[in-house]
């Protein structure tokens, strides 16, 4: 492969790195700026100019976020509404992303193009309705009513995606799989899914982030402090001028870490699954 | 592909229950919205239906042009450069070079961070008083210069805009990556052979073997940043100062859970998600026609 003829190999190819170096740095600066700001003392905090480096309390405002505010509450709270939304909508979308992938019905295709257009929903216009729903069915303020939304949520992306990576698994392993009498479910789970995992795990960790990120519902229907997630909670430091800015960022950097390792993860899950599939195919 | 007698039963118990959860979140709620958007501004109790009333009220106050242009720059500025860094960065990326894992790490970091997070972060960079960015400002300009970033206008919009593509930017470089990478290195060879500039070469070969990858981007883009156009605004700013950061999300979200306004929330929604329907529509349209030039 001739690839000196690509853009920006040759003569200014350092130039290039060297650009990329910067670029990648400069988006990386939020984040090393949260790191740096959780690991300040409180007068470093709001001294200026600001530091470029801590001033060695690595673990003061941890320590008074965890012992001060219901932090570990807000960070249970978010694993428990995006773990079973996440399980509530994978419960959903592997049968019916079997279906639209397996089964030959009328509407097919439409029913496919509707599903992939609800994910352009603008979120405002069902959550006014839902927030007067939930209220009415007395859910105001439980998890149940962020969790059940959420699955809802990631619903039409999740069948999309499954629907795609099934479409890659051949339909003669579930042929002989009927032959040999099993039941569409138990093929569906028992091997289909198996072999589409990579697929599985990255349409499971898109519902998991989506729902550790959702802001706008969370913030309507959950008021007590106990039952807040983590998006709320953070948030709720925002306006608090009494807050020091490095227990901000310490709140900050706890409910960004999951994620941020959760992608790293995939990342490199999805490097090796593409190597797989090369040997293979 | 199945075709039997049980086939109906089947069909119904697998793709039942997620359609059945599909219509009770997304179809029932739109219908309800359009609804509220007839009847009457008022909570609790069974308003009057008005027709078009809240609309014409929307459409007739003298904020709405500044709504739609706040919407628009803001939308237009993430289209923009979410595409035009992102095609940049990924041509940056398409090669071989020493820590890539590395980079390739940096640039996956804004999309994983969650939104509220990245808010904070960016008001403490852009703060007034004790902001990093402000410092660095007053040294370049020996301390007659500071930007109020989120309270003067119009620096409000641009950051919160700069904030979006900051985040979107991440699925703008994989996108174009993919896009470069489907282009066939022989193309590029040719080129070459018959001595096509640098810049010809990206004009003849690259911009043309990325076209339905940015078509599909800037569509994708205008639905999500202008439908989701609320979370950093209204931690950040709250639509201010004086409107200046208020796009048709916010609004909406402002009317129905701070103003108490539910006809003219809902008849905002509607007004958003027509406007994506749109977009949607054209996505739709182009999806289909790329499936057709793939077969």
């Amino acid at each position: 492969m001739a690839t000196e003829t690509l853009p920006g190999e040759g003569r200014f190819g350092w130039l290039a790195t060297l650009l990329v170096y910067v670029i990648a740095f400069v988006m990386a600066v939020p984040f090393l700026w949260m790191l740096k700001s959780s690991m300040e003392s409180d007068a470093a905090a709001t001294a200026y100019p600001p530091a470029l480096l801590p001033d060695g309390h690595f673990l003061t405002s941890f320590i008074a976020i965890v012992t001060e505010t219901a932090l570990l509450r807000w960070l249970w709270n978010s694993i428990l509404v995006s773990a079973v939304s996440t399980l509530i909508a994978l419960a959903l979308s592997v049968p019916a992303a079997y279906g639209l992938s397996r089964f030959r019905f009328r509407g097919r295709g439409g029913l496919g193009l509707a599903i992939l257009s609800a994910q352009m929903m603008p979120p405002i216009v069902l959550i006014i309705p839902l927030y007067a729903f939930f209220i009415r069915v007395g859910l105001m303020d439980s998890l149940w009513s962020v969790i059940i939304a959420n699955a809802a949520f990631a619903l039409p992306v999740m069948v999309w995606m499954l629907k795609t990576v099934f479409d890659t698994v051949p339909f003669e392993i579930d042929e002989a799989a009927r032959i040999d009498g099993a039941s569409w479910l138990r093929i569906a789970v028992g091997i289909v899914v198996p072999l589409a995992m990579p697929g599985v795990i990255a349409a499971s960790i898109f519902a998991f982030l989506n729902a550790w990120d959702e802001f706008m519902l969370a913030r309507t229907l959950l008021r007590s402090v106990d039952q807040w997630v983590g998006t709320i909670g953070l948030s709720s430091l925002m306006g608090e001028y009494t807050t020091p800015w490095n227990r901000v960022m310490a709140t900050a950097l706890i409910f960004t870490l999951p994620p941020v390792t959760l992608f790293l993860i995939v990342q490199r899950h999805f490097v090796s699954g593409l190597g797989a599939g090369a040997v293979k195919g | 592909m199945i075709r039997s007698r049980s086939q109906n039963l089947h069909l119904v118990a697998f793709i039942g229950p997620a359609v059945a959860a599909l219509v009770a979140v997304f179809l029932v709620p739109v219908y309800q919205t359009f609804s509220m958007s007839l009847h009457a501004d008022t909570m609790g109790g069974s308003p009057a239906f008005v027709g078009l009333k809240n609309y014409a009220r929307i459409v007739g106050g003298r904020n709405f042009g500044h709504l739609l242009v706040t919407s628009t720059i803001y939308t237009l500025g993430n289209v923009v450069f979410v595409w035009g860094l992102g095609l940049g960065i990924a041509l940056l990326l398409d090669r071989k070079f020493a820590g890539r894992a590395l980079v390739r790490a940096a640039f996956i970091i804004p999309w994983a961070t969650p939104y509220v997070a990245a808010s904070l972060v960016f008001a403490l960079l852009m703060n007034y008083d004790v902001g990093v960015l402000n410092y660095l400002l007053s040294l370049v300009s020996g301390g007659t210069l500071r930007i109020g970033f989120l309270t003067d206008c119009p620096a409000a919009l641009v950051t919160l805009t700069g904030i979006s593509i900051w985040k979107l930017l991440p699925l703008g470089i994989v996108m174009m990556l993919s896009a470069l990478q489907s282009i066939p290195a022989s193309h590029y060879e040719a080129a070459h052979v018959d001595g096509a500039t640098a810049l010809q070469r990206f004009w003849f070969i690259t911009l043309p073997g990325v076209r339905s990858t940015t078509v599909m981007l800037t569509l994708l883009m205008m639905i999500w940043c202008f439908g989701r156009s609320f979370t950093a605004i209204y931690l950040l700013t709250g639509g201010g100062p004086a409107g200046c950061s208020e796009t048709i999300v916010l609004k909406s979200y402002l009317e129905m859970f701070q103003l108490f306004h539910p006809g003219t929330a809902a008849a905002l929604g509607v007004g958003v998600l027509l406007l994506s329907l749109l977009f949607a529509g054209v996505y739709a349209l182009v999806l289909e026609r790329s499936r057709r030039h793939g077969d």
